[in-house]
């Protein structure tokens, strides 16, 4: 045993060692530049007051973090951000399981193709400009939405100016944009589950909604799990959208985290609050990744 | 003896940038400026002029411009401190009276002093400007910019729907409650109910917003810009009476951030607004001449508002001398009778102002120079845009009718508050 460790210590010597660190490096230093000394960066100026200009820079231990933590708008903030996590995650993936449960059929070839292609296409889109086409939709007064409600005797919502619904109007149009990304996924996984076991519960007398739910769901769990937790990791960094959408109005009816930052740190020129902000941020996205990893776990092991 | 050196080579760089002001540099200087400025399609038009007037005398020097919008100065001010900050700063620069201190509060504008006592050709310029507007630029009394244009509010009226609707138009000194009677008077609705066409609409935008505090005599902060003031009593019932019109009486439409109203005054959706001079352009160019102005109604205090862009160089600037003689082009005469005659603004020379293509359209276009004698510039802390930030939010809430006044107030003071207490003066 220790022997063959020998060997191996020798195998990393060498040219070869120099060329796996080479082949490392650029992968390294493009993390180290864009995820390492941001964070590293982000950590300073939580505990500190920076001056972008002169960076001039005092240290206030834990003041910026205090600042946040009694502002009202960090709270409702914090509070919007996973009313819409509870939403957007719900209606990414229950919509996506739908679509590819709808999709995982007989049809022709062709037809599977293009119904894939047109659901998964607004993925592709940008989030900047689908959110200006939603706006124009949204119009209280000039919108495709309201016009036809007008046109069946409804009244006209105010999508974007109602603080009941306007984080339904946001959460409306991420669904439309990225179910179907985690439709594709749901569909493989569908797709993966063994013939013979679907073959034998139908032999057994299954219907198809006892199939789905004993038979398939059972076996894309995991599946379904990390969609959830890649949902909830996206939900907590939403900001273009809303940004776009509603500005986090009305009033703060809208506000989410990312954009409490983005308020701190370049309409309040304050690099200190800001990155607080995201590091309090940086928690609860490792506490819910956390707590979903080991929720998946549990289930994986049952 | 070293420190004698060090004195003495400080004295001769401090001369040799003071000769740098009298003596222009040559002609055939090779350089780079780089000019950060508002982007309307007028805007772009003049620089263009004024680059090509200026290639003229420098054909070696190359201008980079970095246009930004301006649909909100908050915005404006991050992507301009972004730039300022980003180690590629620019030389020159615009920024109108919401940004001038967060830039100078920070020490970041280049020290205009020994020019304005010396140059004939800034001196020229500030004889043909109202000193007061000059107030709008100052920061703690120092002067570091020079203006370019400026705006002010009035009420646009349409002045077809005032005769169908068979009502005088506004006289000089009316009121808050003129305004309502007259706004009720020009809304108008169809047999279901439906309102066609609004009496009067609520800007979207905090410099036109100010007005309604400023004639009832407050503001959303105290009069040295410090401290949050919207638990005035004068504040909370500007604020009401906004509300009034919208939920109320019903004589305005749903309040949006940002909705200068021009669009629904140009589409005859609503009577009159409160709007600036760039109004006179669109107006203009949809051929809509049956509009004019008067001052905005009052309820405690006849006051104009009013906000003036500024021309700077930065400190970031490697070379000034040049700097200057670019920024000379952007103020020159040449460059005021051209804002006028795009009827852009109200450019900061008086004696452009004068020019019959300006004087033209409306009516009484006088309303809007003759108000630089006594117009009170907009109260801009060095946060203005957080401060925006703050106040457009809160009022969306309370406006949209998402949220009642004594929540709104509490937040608006609370947030404020907090906001003004970080800020370094």
């Amino acid at each position: 045993m220790s022997g063959s460790g020998r060997r191996a210590g020798r195998g990393l010597g060498g040219p070869e060692a120099r060329a796996g660190w080479l082949f490392v490096a650029p992968a390294f230093l493009l993390y180290a530049a864009f995820l390492l000394v941001p964070v590293l960066a982000a950590l300073l100026f939580s505990v500190t007051e920076v001056d972008r200009f002169t960076w001039q820079t005092d240290f206030v231990g834990l003041d910026n973090f205090r600042y946040i933590w009694s502002d009202a708008h960090f709270w409702r903030s914090f509070l919007n951000t996973f009313e819409f996590i509870s939403l957007a995650v719900s209606g990414n993936v229950g919509m996506g399981l739908l679509v590819a449960v709808l999709l995982e059929r007989r049809m022709p070839r062709v037809l599977l193709y293009l119904l894939r292609f047109a659901y998964f296409m607004p993925v592709l889109v940008a989030t900047a400009l689908v959110s200006l086409v939603w706006k124009f939709l949204y119009s209280t007064d000039l919108g495709i939405l309201n016009y036809y409600l007008r046109a069946i005797g409804l009244p006209a919502l105010g999508w974007l100016s109602d603080g009941r619904i306007a984080m339904v109007s946001i959460v409306i149009m991420d669904v439309w944009k990225h179910f179907g990304f985690f439709m594709i996924i749901l569909l493989a996984a569908l797709q993966g589950v063994p013939r013979s076991l679907v073959e034998s519960a139908s032999l057994d007398g299954a219907g198809g909604w006892r199939i789905f739910w004993h038979v398939k769901l059972p076996l894309i769990a995991p599946v379904v799990l990390f969609c959830i937790t890649y949902a909830t990791i996206g939900g907590l960094q939403v900001f273009d959208s809303v940004r776009i959408l509603t500005n986090g109005g009305p009033g703060d009816a809208s506000a989410v985290l990312v954009l409490y930052m983005y308020e701190q740190t370049f309409g309040a020129q304050d690099l200190g609050t800001g990155s607080a902000a995201a590091l309090t941020l940086l928690v609860v996205i490792v506490l819910v990744t956390a707590l979903q990893f080991a929720f998946s776990r549990k289930v994986a092991r049952e | 003896m070293k420190r004698r050196l060090f004195t003495a080579g400080l004295a001769t760089l401090a001369l040799a940038g003071r000769a740098a002001y009298a003596a222009p540099p040559p002609a055939d200087i090779k350089a780079t400026l780089k000019l950060f400025r508002p982007a309307t399609e007028a805007d772009i038009s003049e620089v263009n002029h004024a680059i090509a007037r200026f290639k003229i005398r420098y054909p070696n020097v190359e201008i980079k411009v970095q246009y930004t919008p301006t649909a909100s100065w908050a915005e404006y001010i991050n992507q301009l401190m972004n730039a300022l900050s980003s180690g590629e700063s620019p030389d020159v620069l615009n920024i109108a009276t919401e940004g001038v201190a967060t830039l100078v509060g920070r020490n970041l504008l280049y020290d205009l002093s020994d020019i304005l006592a010396t140059d004939p050709d800034a001196k020229e310029l500030l004889a043909d400007v109202e000193p007061n507007l000059l107030n709008a630029l100052r920061y703690n009394g120092k002067l570091d910019l020079l203006p370019t244009e400026w705006n002010t509010v009035v009420v646009f009226y349409n002045t077809d729907m005032f005769q169908e609707a068979g009502i005088a138009p506004p006289a000089a000194g009316w009121t808050w409650d003129d305004l309502v009677t007259t706004a009720e008077k020009l809304t108008k609705r169809d047999a279901a109910g439906n309102i066609k066409q609004f009496g009067y609409f609520v800007p979207g935008g905090q410099f036109a917003l100010t007005t309604w505090f400023q004639t009832n005599d407050t503001d959303r902060l105290t009069p040295d810009g410090r401290k949050s003031n919207v638990r005035d009593p004068k504040f909370r019932e500007s604020l009401m009476f906004l509300h009034d019109l919208i939920h109320k009486y019903k004589v305005a439409p749903t309040f949006t951030v940002n909705d200068t109203g021009y669009a629904a005054f140009s589409a005859r959706q609503a009577a009159m607004i409160s709007g600036l001079h760039p109004l006179v352009r669109v107006l203009r160019d949809a051929k809509f001449t049956s509009a004019d102005v008067q001052v905005v109604p009052y309820r405690r205090k006849q006051v104009n508002i009013c906000g003036v862009m500024g021309l700077a160089m930065t400190r970031a600037t490697k070379n000034p001398a040049l700097a200057w003689e670019f920024m000379k082009v952007l103020i020159d005469r040449d460059m005021e009778n051209e804002i006028a005659g795009n009827v852009r603004s109200i450019p900061a020379r008086r004696s452009s102002a004068d020019l019959p293509v300006w004087t033209a359209f409306p009516q009484h276009w006088s309303l809007f120079y003759g108000a630089a004698a006594k117009a009170k510039p907009l109260t801009a802390p060095p946060n203005f845009a957080q401060v925006e930030q703050i106040m457009m939010r809160n009022i969306e809430a309370y406006l949209t009718g998402n949220r009642e006044i004594d929540p709104t107030i509490d937040n608006l003071d609370q947030e404020l508050a907090q906001a003004m207490s970080r800020v370094k003066w």
